[in-house]
């Protein structure tokens, strides 16, 4: 019995917005269209009505799975336009969090591509061992997915030494399940049928579409936040790059992949060398005039805030730009010149946010049909092939 | 290039303003905005488009055009002011602006002349009324 | 009158449509969707998802509702077949928690449909949403329903 993945609203009949059509010339894809907004909530205007401290809970929420990266890209952000120095401690603990995050973002989505391709166990294994990382996160933060952990100033939360050999047993455990992960992504020729060349997004469309994380570095091109534009302890904390040539699903998968191990080497080297001192330092409650900008690698990608204040305690425009919101165009113009089928694993291979695949509409130009299918409906009529 | 020959280049168009390390800002006229960045992506290279963050401040508009320099990894924002919301689009040049632009134009008004396919209602719901921007502020 | 058995019988075996409303972070469905995983396991209990509102017992809301969303919400409610019952998960879908006054958000769930188990959290833990399923089939074993 296959497990029926609850991705967004269901039943491609009832009307709503599409997010994606597809103008097709029988299986061909030759142009897509976008529409996005579904979940659009107002949260820049919220922002500008709530006081500084208010808006970390609010910047959290933007995204429940990526939201370490958002909060530590908005007290960065805050941090920078009050000039406030955060203690060496503070950095290197949001840094092991950061890291935690992205190891549970990548096996969640990793898990789905599995399970997209066919492989519908590895799902299961995949959520099994994030548990383990979920715990983890949950010792440091008292939270399973929104950790509340970072504060204007720093961290609100020390790490103990107990927690520290908790932490580095979970990830040695987890090592070795990424071992098989990455023989299963690397060896086995149903993956390769069903990734590899597929959804090729070259390096200067990479570029010039304004891709980021996984799918930029999937295309070859040397961008990571932690090493471009340092942040946080990340410059004083040594690691690599994990870059694929070839553009495609496969590619950008594996880039997933060799995070999960970076992210494990990091977390370790953090541990080790954690400074000692204060966790936090108090930060006053109105911001000065200012203009300033703050970057994070966050799971997905470039994250990317734009605070201007007018010396009150509650910003004048706070501008959020999320990863998927950069990810979406480019890899829908990598599926001109595929075929149907290949549409959910190409789109999976973006990591999307929730309800992104379930209204796909599709026009055959040469026939003149309409119709809406759901990725579930993609899969259920080409299982026969 | 290095980043000294850059904020050379830069500051013949602008006045050129470091907020910090690896973080410029550059103070231009909005009619300039598309041959500049034409000109540096032919002396540069590699530029993509981070984000655009539109605003509105004491009845004028303003438009920051955030550009990553990928050989250099430096973010350079050029800033543009004006009287009225219409503001040159760059997505002709660096095709991965269009949502950017897109997204100020849903939910401030601000029409991208030049933006080969600028969309109502990319963002916000089909019901939403015509001439609504919600991020307008109320004089 | 209500049968024993029939209820029995239901409460052993609740089909369950997942919607995501619109204004949440996602969050509450990754929670939920835990709670399917072997680690908490609620097919144990006969709980499994469907993907058709016409197949559906309990349609589980996560998120509050946007604008868009409110029409299609409605509508799918009225597909699903008689009795039917709804469990909003979260702060957000009980009353749109931290996004309610967004120009974009019209409220929690029940400002467009009635919600038989609210689960409060941001987002509650797999358990807590075990505990919503519990407190749901108890509701039907006792028989306090409309047929």
């Amino acid at each position: 019995m296959s497990l029926l993945i609850p991705i967004g609203p269901q039943h491609p009949a009832l009307p709503e917005p599409e997010r994606f059509i597809f103008k097709v010339d029988g299986e061909v894809i030759v142009d897509v269209d976008v529409k996005i907004g579904f979940c659009h909530r107002g949260v820049e205007k919220l922002m500008t009505k709530k006081t500084y401290v208010q808006n970390i809970y609010l910047s959290e929420r933007i995204c429940g799975i990526c939201n370490v990266a958002h909060t530590t890209c908005y007290v960065q952000l805050v941090e920078k336009a009050l000039d406030l120095e955060v203690p060496e401690r503070a950095q290197f603990i949001r840094v092991i969090l950061n890291e935690l995050a992205r190891i549970h973002s990548h096996l969640l989505i990793i898990g789905i591509t599995g399970e997209e391709i066919g492989f519908e166990t590895i799902f299961m294994y995949m959520w099994r061992d994030r548990e383990i990382v979920m715990r983890m996160i949950e010792d440091i933060t008292g939270n399973r997915v929104i950790s509340a952990l970072n504060t204007i100033g720093g961290v609100r939360r020390d790490i103990s030494e107990e927690q520290k050999e908790r932490i580095k047993k979970g990830i040695s455990i987890l090592r070795e399940r990424f071992k098989k992960y990455q023989e299963v992504f690397t060896e086995d020729s149903t993956v390769r049928r069903r990734l590899c060349e597929r959804g090729i997004i070259s390096k200067s469309d990479a570029i010039s579409y304004g891709a980021v994380g996984p799918v930029i570095r999937g295309s070859g091109v040397k961008y990571d936040v932690r090493i471009c534009y340092p942040y946080q302890a990340y410059d004083r904390i040594p690691f690599d790059m994990v870059i694929y040539e070839e553009g495609d699903s496969l590619a950008r998968v594996l880039v997933r992949i060799g995070e999960l191990f970076t992210s494990a080497d990091i977390i370790e080297y953090a541990l080790d060398h954690l400074p000692k001192g204060d966790i936090r330092v108090p930060a006053p409650r109105k911001v000065p005039e200012n203009d300033v900008i703050s970057l994070v690698e966050a799971p997905r990608g470039e994250l990317f805030y734009h605070l201007i204040s007018n010396g009150t305690d509650r910003p004048y425009r706070l501008k959020v730009k999320t990863p998927t919101f950069s990810n979406i165009y480019p890899i829908a113009r990598a599926m001109i010149g595929e075929t149907i089928p290949e549409i959910p694993a190409i789109l999976v291979s973006m990591d999307p946010c929730f309800s992104c695949m379930d209204r796909l509409k599709f026009i055959d130009i040469r026939k003149g049909k309409v119709w809406i299918w759901s990725d579930r409906d993609i899969r259920r009529h080409y299982k026969r092939r | 290039m290095s980043e000294e020959e850059l904020l050379k280049i830069l500051g013949e168009w602008g006045k050129v303003e470091q907020k910090e390390p690896k973080d410029y800002r550059v103070y231009m006229d909005k009619e300039k905005v598309p041959d500049l960045v034409k000109c540096l992506i032919e002396k540069v290279g590699d530029i993509r488009t981070a984000a655009v963050t539109g605003m509105q401040r004491n009845g004028k508009f303003i438009v920051y055009y955030h550009l990553w320099i990928h050989p250099l990894d430096v973010m350079v924002s050029l800033v543009v002011e004006s009287e009225n919301d219409h503001f040159p689009s760059i997505t002709p040049i660096i095709p991965g602006s269009h949502f950017h632009e897109n997204e100020a134009f849903d939910l401030l008004g601000l029409k991208f002349e030049g933006h080969p396919y600028l969309k109502k209602k990319l963002i916000l719901p089909e019901e939403s009324p015509e001439d609504y921007y919600p991020l307008r502020k109320e004089e | 009158m209500k049968n024993k058995l029939l209820n029995w019988s239901r409460m052993r075996s609740l089909w369950l449509l997942h919607l995501y409303a619109g204004s949440g972070c996602n969050g509450c469905d990754i929670e939920l969707l835990a709670a399917l995983t072997p680690r908490y396991d609620v097919e144990r209990f006969g709980i499994k998802l469907v993907g058709s509102p016409r197949h559906a017992d309990v349609l589980a809301v996560t998120g509050g509702v946007t604008k868009a969303m409110a029409e299609r919400l409605r509508r799918i409610y009225e597909q699903m077949p008689e009795p039917k019952f709804v469990i909003a998960i979260g702060t957000c879908a009980m009353s749109a928690g931290i996004f309610s006054g967004s120009y974009n958000v019209v409220g929690g769930v029940d400002k467009v449909i009635p919600v038989d188990v609210y689960v409060p959290g941001c987002p509650p833990r797999p358990e807590a949403i075990i505990q919503g399923f519990a407190i749901l089939m108890e509701k039907i074993r006792k028989g306090e329903y409309d047929e």
